[in-house]
């Protein structure tokens, strides 16, 4: 009996200092890009309540609970997210309407400290142009945060107000931001973004178009 | 007693380890892709997107449904940004099938108009193969019309009954056909054209349409 006592505890305690390894391994990059200065780029500040599919989570991101909802539910389509974001106008620039999808990503890896979706945007300004861009978020911090903060019994409370999720993205993948019309015909650059969680809703995002060259493109 | 109780705490680490080496593996499934090779030795690929069972339903579509608003999902899933100028942008985002009727991934058709020159962005996102940015001239204004102010739903003219009058088929693309502005994965580095044919198979007397959207890609690898 006692025996049987010590191998479920030592079993226990085992998992748990695991994945207290796991979640603090230091021998691992998250591979967050570097962030923006002031100034640089065009950031936007957005929410995206319409969305359908994949939520950010730890547990659909893990794949569970994911591709039960209507439209979505087809096996090529169950790690998907999918929404439509008006970008916010700010002085001279105009609003923007964005289509954002979002899958999950193949390569992720609890043991490389991957937890993340590839990103694909399509974004229009009216009478201005139009760009894509694809990216990858890892979401790992913030994960492993809420992990922290629900053992800690702190809940999102727990959490940092805001983290920069845009990483380098797995091999075979990419991330840059290409302009196809108007003002924005041939812009090549990049994107990042920040995710906001908040206690009470949705999270808020900012999203930053980083142009290779922003003499040539949008002011 | 405490040789169990070592063993197990190694054991419960090494399981814990192994959890986090092999877990998750979230590959989605790759449908086999239907290409023909061209004599030039470029390839053919054609996706389709049928209307209105292929249009996903955002949580404003669902909410806009659920009131019984006049305009139903399938007739009014589109989002419309407009300005005092009348320039508009309007998205809208389908599931995606292949030539043979499979669903592999979804897309989104990003239409700017009012403006001297109607253009359309298409985004096909095929979670097992990767992504193709797309770009066209429309050949007639297909963005969803709407007033000045807030992002408003509206209805696509092409999903519309009058649109249909006198005609059947209709090639959005405007004459030229569209590019391939980047492709990721197994569509990266790829160059090409596409273009974009409407086709309606039924009109309803209340003034609802079905048909099928028809994307044909022609890809090469640059030299």
């Amino acid at each position: 009996m006692k025996r049987g006592l010590a191998a479920v505890a030592g079993l226990l305690l085992g998992l748990v200092a695991g994945f207290a390894l796991v979640l603090a391994n230091p021998l691992v990059s998250v591979g967050v890009l570097d962030g923006v200065a002031d100034g640089a780029g065009i950031t936007r500040r957005y929410t995206m309540p319409d969305v359908a599919g994949l939520q950010v989570g730890l547990g659909p991101l893990l794949g569970w609970g994911r591709g039960n909802e209507a439209g979505l539910a087809d096996p090529a389509t169950q790690g998907v997210r999918i929404g439509i974001a008006v970008l916010p106008a700010s002085g001279t620039e105009p609003a923007a309407l964005a289509v954002k999808v979002s899958v999950l990503s193949p390569q992720n890896s609890l043991w490389r400290a991957r937890l993340g979706v590839l990103d694909y945007w399509s974004i229009a300004w009216p009478g201005e142009g139009s760009a894509f861009a694809t990216g990858y978020s890892n979401f790992w911090e913030l994960c492993r945060d809420l992990v922290i903060a629900l053992v800690s019994g702190q809940g999102r409370a727990g959490l940092a107000p805001a983290y920069a999720v845009s990483a380098l993205p797995p091999v075979d993948d990419d991330a840059g931001l290409f302009g196809s019309s108007g003002r924005y015909a041939g812009l090549r650059g990049s994107i990042r973004e920040t995710l906001e969680p908040r206690l009470d809703g949705p999270p808020a995002w900012e999203l930053t178009l980083l142009p290779e060259e922003p003499q040539a493109g949008p002011p | 007693m405490s040789r169990v109780f070592f063993g197990s705490l190694a054991a419960g680490i090494a399981l814990a380890l192994a959890v986090a080496l092999f877990y998750p593996a979230a590959a989605p499934p790759r449908l086999p892709s239907l290409i023909s090779v061209q004599p030039d030795g470029g390839r053919r690929e054609e996706f389709l997107v049928r209307w209105p069972e292929d249009r996903i339903a955002l949580p404003a579509d669902l909410r806009a449904a659920r009131a019984g608003a006049a305009a139903a999902t399938d007739s009014a899933g589109t989002l419309v940004l407009a300005d005092s100028a009348g320039r508009r942008v309007s998205g809208e985002v389908f599931r995606l099938r292949d030539a043979g009727g499979n669903v592999v991934g979804v897309a989104s058709r990003v239409t700017a108009g009012g403006g001297a020159r109607p253009v359309a962005d298409w985004m096909l996102v095929i979670p097992g193969r990767g992504a193709l940015l797309l770009h066209q001239a429309d050949a007639t204004d297909l963005a969803a019309r709407a007033l000045p102010g807030p992002p408003r739903r509206a209805a696509s003219p092409a999903q519309q009954v009058g649109f249909w009058s006198g005609r059947r088929e209709f090639r959005a693309t405007a004459p030229g056909g569209g590019t391939v502005v980047h492709g990721t994965r197994e569509f990266a580095g790829l160059t090409g054209s596409f273009t974009e044919t409407w086709a309606v198979d039924g009109k309803a007397a209340d003034g609802a349409t079905r048909g099928s959207i028809r994307l044909v890609t022609l890809l090469r690898q640059p030299p």
